[in-house]
């Protein structure tokens, strides 16, 4: 099979797998649906099943290519079977000819656009680091890789579940394909629901605005899952629709399903669950109906395609909702500060001076971090807040705004992506009574949003589409050559496949495209572990190197314990780089009976003990009085001094303490007397060994990371040979 | 549905409780680091060593070679350790190829220009130097030129170039 019939066969396959399953699931919910809703709801609704059993496969390590082959095979087949006499008990009425006309000249060519650059080697920034990277993990593991850890990877992965289905069968670029496949869904579900809910012309014009918007064009046509996530979501507001109009209460455990499979595709995706529960429990108090039913069965559906995932990270990590909230959930696997370093730098607009700007970014220039554009068109969306005059206005911009929520917490304009087919749908309701109005604007958006026209208006570094190259998509230039071009550390693969022993580790500043590594690639800020590496490879360097001696002084005594304690506030972490007991001006030397503990963060307090002046015991957290640091003898020590050796943290105000025999913390010093020393020596050559030590025998540093300044001119120093360069990166082998 | 609400409540509540690191036991301690820094010279050095270009003044070959020939006037730099008993060292061999030009040689080794010892090397083969430093010398910490110099030169006779010896390991190594 060539590769491109292998790439259709394996996204093909996936999409039909969710058809035939969301058919027997519809089958035996609910039937009131016309012929084309059915076929069109079945997907994104046996989607959810399908994600639900290829997580089932993943959690009990049995995630092969001949289960998911045979299962789906069955389920299409029976599917089939049972739709061949099925009968549809409603119509919907007819499409405005204008309309259709339109939408068949404005969509099919994009479509093909989206299909092709689908098509294409995969090459997308977070496609080729984590959405694949993933999916090709999990597809060489045959299931969830327990012992990786990686951020990334505790996200749920409800639409990266249908991507390996696509992903046995044809790699990277059918997974884009399934993509592209509920990209298309979106804008037929949209006419849909407008010619249901007696808004046709609205319908058809969020379709095509929604379907042309540059930033979905993209999106969907890559292997990532928003543009899914946006499909779904219309899925469930059109299923609540339709119990509103129809009243039969599975309707509400079909759209529960939904709204957990939303949370399962992206946590952003939670609000939905929440505009479900305010919509079904507003309709049912105005019916007065039983609306603890109404509310148990939407959470119940939610519960059963969402649960997974949290209880996965729940047993996994010990934190339901990991990556994040980590404050609230301590686990070792990923630090607080990190997480609350993580979401600021997401959370601010760069290279944008004044705000009122931030419109135009993201709707026309695509520039600063906004990352792509909405399309011109939604600089009208306040004319969307005309719609609030009818009830399906109000629910579709209530959606709206909920789902557009998290996009305060991130400036890319893909996170805007749940949100626009309802904004969209509301502008059409808010102007689809002005003759020709819907049609020009749709028109004229369309015309602006051709890939070749965008050039022209754009920010020049916008995240948008380009024309599409044959070459590449059809594999007349080799895959992995055209990979090479655009996910650029790709060039360096065979380097790093011949020289990284399977089991060891490479660490990176930056993130890599791992779906084309067969190496594990430990990412600065991805993990607790990687940031200890990078806490360790920047010691020499920064200001963390342990040059202040706080020197806790006091008179003979004896102790069974003793406790050092913060007891200043500030931003800024905590940390010790040694903690060293002393008696008669020597040091007590650490003995095994010794037990070492920290609040917080006490899985690291070992760093604080380990006699290496590279590694410190972070609070990875906000300072504050209460945490502190304790050493249990496990016998009576006669000690009479205690020092701290960290870096000139001028915020730390520490207290020491010590435990008698008598149970009872004292205070042994109320402050220190702190000495500035000499760094240590050779602390380039301890970082490397110590990062050796942990398993990782490489790094991949680009030319742009800070540390490659000093590695320029010291590399000797860190014990380091560089191996081969490419594009700017360099491959270095810890001697 | 309120008797759900708060069961769920109070399961979240209770995993919000549960990770808990316990305490831990000594880890292994790390050995004080052998590797130096930019600038930073040591008081020992092995010809093979990455860095032995640093401490080279003149007059050493350039090769990366655990034996580097010294030329007409070898000038190195190190620094004095920390010790009670500070010895000088040298280990090197004197080639049979230059031997046979030079005959015996007396190789003399300069501490900051004072004169530390001879030593006379009567047949080709390997040799060590060893003295120890008066400490009037050689402050702790401090940086000290050290020449070796050979009295009879091998001069190559294809382009003139110069050679003394071949020069393995000097310095002040550490107390015992």
């Amino acid at each position: 099979m060539s590769d491109t019939w292998r790439i259709l066969f394996g996204a093909v396959f996936t999409v039909l797998f969710c058809w035939a399953a969301g058919r027997l699931l519809l089958a035996w919910i609910y039937r009131g649906f016309s012929r084309v809703e059915m076929n069109l709801l079945a997907i994104p609704c046996g989607a959810a099943s399908v994600s639900l059993f290829v997580f089932g496969l993943c959690a009990a390590g049995v995630a092969r290519k001949g289960v998911m082959l045979w299962v789906g095979v069955a389920t299409i087949g029976l599917a089939l079977w049972k739709t061949r006499r099925a009968a549809y008990v409603r119509r919907l009425p007819e499409l405005p000819k204008l309309w259709l006309i339109l939408l068949i000249v404005v969509i099919a060519p994009f479509f093909f656009v989206y299909f092709l650059h689908g098509l294409a080697p995969e090459v997308s920034p977070d496609g080729v680091e984590y959405h694949l990277g993933n999916v090709r993990r999990i597809w060489l593991e045959r299931g969830f890789v327990w012992d990786y850890h990686n951020m990334y990877c505790y996200l749920s992965q409800g639409f990266e579940m249908l991507f390996l289905v696509a992903f046995e069968f044809g790699r990277h670029s059918a997974a884009a394909l399934v993509h592209v496949a509920f990209q298309l869904i979106l804008p037929i579900l949209l006419v849909t629901f407008g010619l249901r809910s007696g808004y046709p012309r609205a319908g058809c014009f969020a379709a095509v605005v929604a379907y042309t918007s540059p930033v979905v064009g993209l999106d969907g046509s890559i292997a990532y899952n928003d543009v899914g996530l946006a499909t779904v979501l219309m899925s469930v507001l059109y299923l609540l629709h339709v119990w509103s109009e129809e009243n039969n209460p599975k309707l509400l455990f079909l759209a529960g399903l939904l709204c957990g499979f939303s949370y399962g595709i992206k946590y952003t995706a939670l609000g939905i669950t929440a505009v479900a529960v305010a919509y079904v429990g507003f309709v049912v108090f105005r019916r007065r109906g039983p609306w603890a039913t109404s509310l148990a069965l939407v959470l119940a559906g939610a519960a059963v395609t969402a649960s997974p995932w949290v209880l996965r990270n729940w047993i996994w990590l010990g934190n339901p909702l990991a990556p994040f909230f980590n404050a609230w959930f301590p686990n070792p696997y990923y630090h607080p500060g990190m997480e609350q370093i993580y979401r600021e730098g997401l959370a601010h607009y760069e290279g944008i001076p004044h705000l009122w700007q931030i419109p135009l970014e993201l709707t026309v220039h695509g520039g600063g971090n906004v990352g792509g554009m909405l399309g011109p068109v939604f600089l009208l969306a306040p004319l969307a807040l005309l719609a609030l005059r009818n009830p399906l206005g109000r629910l579709l911009l209530f959606t709206a705004l909920v789902l557009a929520l998290p996009a305060t917490q991130n400036t890319g304009s893909r996170f805007l992506i749940p949100a626009l087919p309802f904004v969209a749908m509301a502008m059409g309701i808010a102007i689809g009574n002005s003759p020709g109005v819907a049609p020009a604007l749709a028109v004229f958006h369309a015309v602006l949003c051709w890939p070749t026209i965008l050039p022209l208006y754009c920010h020049k570094y916008a995240w948008r589409l380009g024309p599409p190259n044959l070459d590449a998509s059809f594999r007349r230039i080799p895959e992995m050559e055209w990979v090479g071009r655009h996910a650029l550390d790709v060039a360096l693969a065979p380097q790093i496949h011949a020289h990284v022993r399977p089991d060891r580790k490479i660490y990176s500043f930056a993130g890599r495209p791992e779906a084309y590594l067969d190496r594990e690639i430990l990412v600065s800020y991805e993990s607790a572990e990687a940031n200890l590496l990078n806490d360790i490879l920047l010691t020499p360097l920064h200001g963390y190197k342990p040059t202040a001696h706080r020197r806790f002084a006091f008179p003979p005594r004896a102790v069974e314990a003793v406790r050092v304690a913060q007891t200043a506030a500030s931003q800024s972490f905590w940390s010790v780089a040694e903690l060293r007991v002393y008696a008669g001006g020597r040091e007590v030397p650490r003995a095994p009976s010794w037990r070492l503990a920290a609040h917080p963060n006490g899985w690291e307090v070992q760093l604080a003990f380990d006699n290496s002046p590279v590694t410190r015991w972070s609070s990875w957290e906000a300072s504050r009085p209460g945490q502190s640091m304790e050493v249990r003898f496990g016998r009576s020590e006669t000690i009479d001094a205690v020092v701290v050796e960290s870096a000139a943290e001028g915020y730390s105000k520490l207290r020491l303490e010590g435990r008698g025999s008598d149970g009872r913390w004292v205070e042994l010093a109320a402050q220190p007397q702190t000495v500035d020393v000499d760094p240590p020596r050779g602390m380039r050559l301890a970082a490397t060994r110590e990062v050796k030590a942990r398993g990782v025998s490489h790094l991949l540093i680009q030319e742009t990371d800070f540390f490659y300044q000093d590695l320029l001119h010291n590399l000797r120093y860190w014990g380091l040979s560089e191996i081969g360069h490419a594009n700017g990166t360099h491959f270095y082998r810890i001697d | 549905v309120l008797r759900i609400i708060i069961v769920t409540a109070w399961a979240l509540s209770l995993c919000a409780c549960g990770a808990q690191p316990g305490d831990f036991p000594v880890p292994p301690q790390r050995p004080v680091s052998d590797g130096k820094d930019p600038g930073q010279l040591g008081h020992f050095l092995r010809m093979d060593d990455p860095m032995a270009n640093e401490y080279i003044v003149k007059d050493i070959t350039n090769e990366k070679a655990p034996w580097r020939w010294t030329l007409a006037k070898p000038e190195l730099k190190l620094r004095v350790p920390k010790t009670s008993r500070l010895t000088f060292v040298m280990d090197f061999i004197v080639t049979g190829v230059t031997f046979k030009v030079t005959g015996p040689v007396v190789v003399t080794c300069y501490l900051n220009d004072n004169r530390l010892g001879s030593m006379r090397c009567p047949a080709p083969g390997q040799y060590r130097f060893e003295k120890p430093v008066p400490p009037a010398w050689a402050a702790a910490g401090a940086t000290v030129t050290v020449r070796p110099d050979v009295d009879k030169l091998w001069v190559a006779p294809e382009d003139g170039a110069k050679l003394g010896f071949l020069l393995g390991a000097i310095g002040f190594p550490e107390e015992p």
